[in-house]
């Protein structure tokens, strides 16, 4: 008998749907099996080209969450954050909101009101969080708090026309055509396993995979070469990188003299850097920089990867110039198997969409922590999930929301953001409501099917935003109308979506895997055949084609001058700056068994034994006295926190590791959220990926902790060389 | 069931499918794509819940003692991390642990039975249908012999630990 590698079910069931996974942004293909309207079995979808029948266990505990008996099904509202809250229903709670809200407004007008978002926000509360805010005069909209670098105003928008949270030349599908993929800053095998099949595939081919990371990760582990640097210089490493390829020559002269500008002030600017000092810097040896410099010259087409959703929020205006301008110097644009390939992208440009609705407020990025030290007491905040899962700045920026006039949290699970609110909303999820999926890994648009009955007290956000604009009369404030309606309006509003529709999306009715955009014309709703692709999902495949304009524009490239302008690297290296009182760096990364999209941290863990959660070298575990299980304790100025640990041989002797999504929420965790520790970012600048910190076995003497940790780091360089960078003037 | 782990950093070539029962079951696991994931062993979990909707431990897969001495056992899918006392043996490198501590250990958890109900149905057991990378096969061993040869195209070793059942 041969066995089948079937996605059914043992277990009884009177029907399948299929429907798309709202996990993370991979948006992988699922069939859900139900009994008398309620889900017994989730497999994935065989059909799907993203996960050909393979669910990953990020999605499969978030819809085991479905069944939880967390799931908030009331709204529940406080006048006082001191006080209980008491469950009501939506008119009392609706009326509460929008009678907190007139009053904030009567005193400090409409830039009292604060709507935040992240990119990980369902597109329904995103789309209608920012026009709420564009009809209201808010003081920040949602979009104001995505990653800077990946913005309009980021450096990577000059370079090429478009802004990174658009960028993605080629979808993973076409992975496999590359010579040599690059993963940059990020662990695609932990953040979402199944963009890192085509990985894997291209791997077993006989593509070159390279990394380039402060940690052995999975992906790391996985690839043919990974180049493991001191935590804080991994865009040194890639200046040397491309600072080498341009010395060997390694460059495409028709792409660059034909389709790019200004390579000489990126080689003046590359001049300064010297990769014997940067191998010195980062802790590697020359060696495994020339190695790798030779492989990114010899292969092409060559691909970076990028910005998955753990780590887009540390991304600098120059890795994004750096990752682009390797690509760009071998011609691997426009190419099957090429491309600077961000993840996570969504084809909607919210400021442009706030603007066409009337906002004539500007908006540059804002970060959260530093608007709520900034604001006066007594402000509005609105929110979806968990914003403070990545609040920096210790205890000052939560002092001061807890000062707040109204805080609203949007959410479908109990979460750490309940401690600041007045009012929590419950909220359907995506296996309880139809909506549109965006926000991908794969540059495509995607319809979720509403598979399973909500508890009648939940919601959709379009719904909420809908009935507190009606409340509080709102110009243009918009009829509830369905998912659908309201998705069709927003695709044919945005120029990159022109052609796409609800009808040509709906997982029931079309064949699987969605709508690549840019879509503009009735041909990206076909399946793409020719000598360049043949494709296995929709619409356009490889982006900046030869013979293409992008969408929009009648370019090539969208610059001014339809060329890409390569972007001199300017910014000085910044040591993570540990000294003897903070010996070790903190950083923070997805895990690929745990999720927290549902609310609470849920991972494939035994109920009865404690939850490992801080990662750390078994010689500095060893140093400080500190076994498998036994709890650690995390300290800076800004704060500390505590929890088991993970003996972890991934990590250099220095540095710390804890899954994003940790608070006091969590079981076995105490204290601050790991993110408090970290400091605010400059006003438009990244976040930071490290903050310095020590650890002492919960309960000991911190003091003694330190001075053996000062004895086991000796023996290594205490941080980082800092980089001679010369100044340009100093040149021949 | 046999068990049989297949990587390129293994430099030999252990298994012999072609001896024995040619429809004898075979699990082969490709090491090099594995990246840790622990969805076979939520699936293994999913697979056959508690009666009280609580999930329960994953099976064990029981090996004997290597060749030659040394006691190793291996816990497919990683219930040791389910075990009371674990030992810090477990890596996310190598998530097919294979663990130090002796068959005391055997007792704590069900064995694996291929998910019987799955396979009364023609299908793979639940850990290599749910397999995002796609790392882990089930078949006849004629069946995984066909596979494993293709894989030996690039120079792939194997290692085979030899199974029981559980007491």
């Amino acid at each position: 008998m041969t066995f089948g590698k079937r996605q059914e079910t043992v277990r009884p069931s009177d029907g399948m749907h299929r429907t798309i996974c709202g996990n993370c942004p991979a948006g992988c293909g699922l069939k859900v099996f139900v009994l008398n309207g309620r889900v017994v079995d989730i497999f994935g979808d065989e059909d799907h080209p993203v996960n050909k029948g393979s669910v990953c266990p990020k999605g499969l505990l978030a819809c085991l969450a479905l069944t939880a008996p967390r799931h908030l099904t009331q709204p529940r509202i406080r006048d006082r954050l001191q006080e209980d809250f008491r469950t009501v229903d939506w008119s009392e709670a609706l009326e509460f909101v929008t009678g907190r809200l007139s009053l904030v407004m009567s005193q400090a007008g409409p830039e009292a009101v604060h709507v935040i978002g992240a990119e990980s926000d369902p597109f329904e509360y995103l789309s209608a969080a920012t026009l709420f805010a564009a009809r209201l005069g808010a003081g920040s909209a949602p979009f104001q708090f995505f990653p800077p670098a990946l913005g309009d105003a980021g450096r990577l928008h000059r370079m090429l026309g478009v802004s990174g949270a658009r960028l993605q030349m080629n979808p993973p599908r076409d992975w496999a055509a590359s010579r040599g993929i690059l993963i940059y800053r990020s662990d695609p095998a932990a953040a979402a396993p199944m963009t890192f099949g085509p990985v894997l595939d291209a791997r077993d081919r006989g593509t070159w995979v390279g990394v380039i990371d402060s940690r052995r990760t999975i992906s790391a582990a996985r690839a043919n070469q990974a180049l493991v640097v001191a935590p804080g210089t991994e865009s040194l490493a890639l200046k040397a990188l491309l600072r080498l390829m341009v010395d060997r020559g390694a460059i495409n002269p028709d792409f660059v003299s034909e389709w790019t500008t200004d390579l000489d002030g990126l080689r003046r600017s590359l001049a300064g850097v010297e990769p014997g000092a940067v191998a010195a810097a980062c802790r590697v040896t020359p060696a495994a920089l020339e190695s790798m410099a030779r492989q990114l010259a010899s292969r092409r087409p060559l691909q970076v990867v990028a910005a998955d959703t753990a780590s887009r929020a540390y991304l600098a205006d120059d890795e994004l110039c750096l990752a682009a301008s390797l690509v760009a110097l071998t011609g691997s644009i426009g190419v099957p198997g090429g491309g600077l390939n961000l993840l996570a992208v969504s084809p909607f440009n919210w400021a442009r969409t706030a603007s066409a609705a009337g906002d004539r407020q500007p908006r540059p990025p804002l970060d959260l922590g530093r608007l709520l030290i900034s604001a006066s007491p007594g402000q509005a905040f609105m929110a979806y999930g968990n914003p403070l899962a990545h609040l920096r700045g210790g205890q000052a920026p939560r002092d001061a929301l807890a000062r707040a006039g109204l805080v609203v949290r949007l959410a479908c699970g109990p979460g750490a953001f309940d401690d600041f609110a007045h009012v929590v909303l419950p909220m359907t999820w995506w296996l309880e409501s139809d909506g549109l999926l965006a926000t991908s890994n794969g540059r495509m648009l995607q319809w979720q099917r509403r598979v399973a009955t909500p508890p009648p007290g939940c919601r959709n956000p379009l719904a909420v935003w809908a009935e507190i604009s009606a409340r509080l009369r709102l110009e243009g404030g918009s009829a509830a109308g369905d998912a659908a309606g309201w998705a069709d309006d927003l695709l044919g509003a945005d120029p990159l979506t022109t052609a796409a529709s609800v009808t040509a999306l709906d997982p029931e009715a079309n064949p699987p895997g969605g709508l690549l955009w840019p879509c503009t014309q009735a041909q990206d709703l076909t399946l793409e055949n020719s000598r360049f692709v043949r494709g296995n999902s929709r619409g356009r495949h490889i982006l900046f084609l030869p013979w293409s304009s992008f969408g929009g524009s009648d370019k090539r490239f969208p610059t001014p001058g339809g060329r890409i302008v390569f972007q001199p690297v300017e910014a000085p290296f910044a040591p993570v700056g540990t000294d003897a009182d903070h010996p070790l760096a903190l950083t923070i990364g997805a895990v690929v068994d745990a999720t927290t999209v549902f609310g609470p941290h849920l991972s494939n863990h035994p109920p009865h034994r404690p939850r490992p959660l801080v990662r750390i070298h078994p010689r500095t575990a060893r140093a400080i006295g500190v076994s498998a299980g036994d709890r650690l304790t995390v300290a800076n100025a800004r704060g500390a926190f505590s929890a088991p640990a993970q003996i972890a041989d991934e990590l250099p002797e220095g540095l710390l590791f804890c899954p994003e999504g940790l608070d006091h929420r969590v079981p076995d965790f105490h204290g601050l959220p790991p993110a408090a520790l970290f400091a605010l970012p400059a006003p438009g600048q990244p976040l930071a990926a490290y903050t310095p910190v020590t650890a002492y076995a919960e309960g000991s003497d911190p003091g003694r902790a330190r001075r053996a940790l000062a004895r086991l780091l000796a023996g290594d360089r205490q941080g980082p060389t800092p980089f001679p960078l010369r100044p340009p003037e100093d040149l021949p | 069931m046999r068990v049989i782990f297949v990587s390129q950093r293994f430099g030999a070539q252990q298994a012999d499918l072609a001896a024995g029962n040619p429809d004898a079951p075979v699990l082969m696991v490709d090491l090099d794509r594995c990246i840790a994931c622990g969805a076979c062993s939520l699936a293994c979990r999913l697979e056959a819940p508690l009666g009280d909707g609580q999930l329960a431990p994953p099976r064990s897969i029981l090996f004997h003692p290597a060749e030659g001495g040394g006691r190793l056992s291996l816990r497919l899918p990683l219930s040791c991390r389910f075990c009371p006392d674990p030992c810090a043996y477990h890596s996310p490198y190598n998530f097919w642990t294979t663990c130090p501590q002796d068959e005391r250990r055997t007792a704590l958890f069900q064995a694996c039975d291929a998910c019987a109900a799955r396979l009364a149905q023609g299908w793979m057991p639940a850990c290599a249908t749910r397999c995002p990378m796609k790392c882990i096969y089930f078949g006849r061993a004629a069946d995984v012999a066909f596979v494993l040869r293709e894989k030996r195209l690039r120079s792939f070793g194997d290692l085979e630990l030899g199974t029981r059942e559980a007491p």
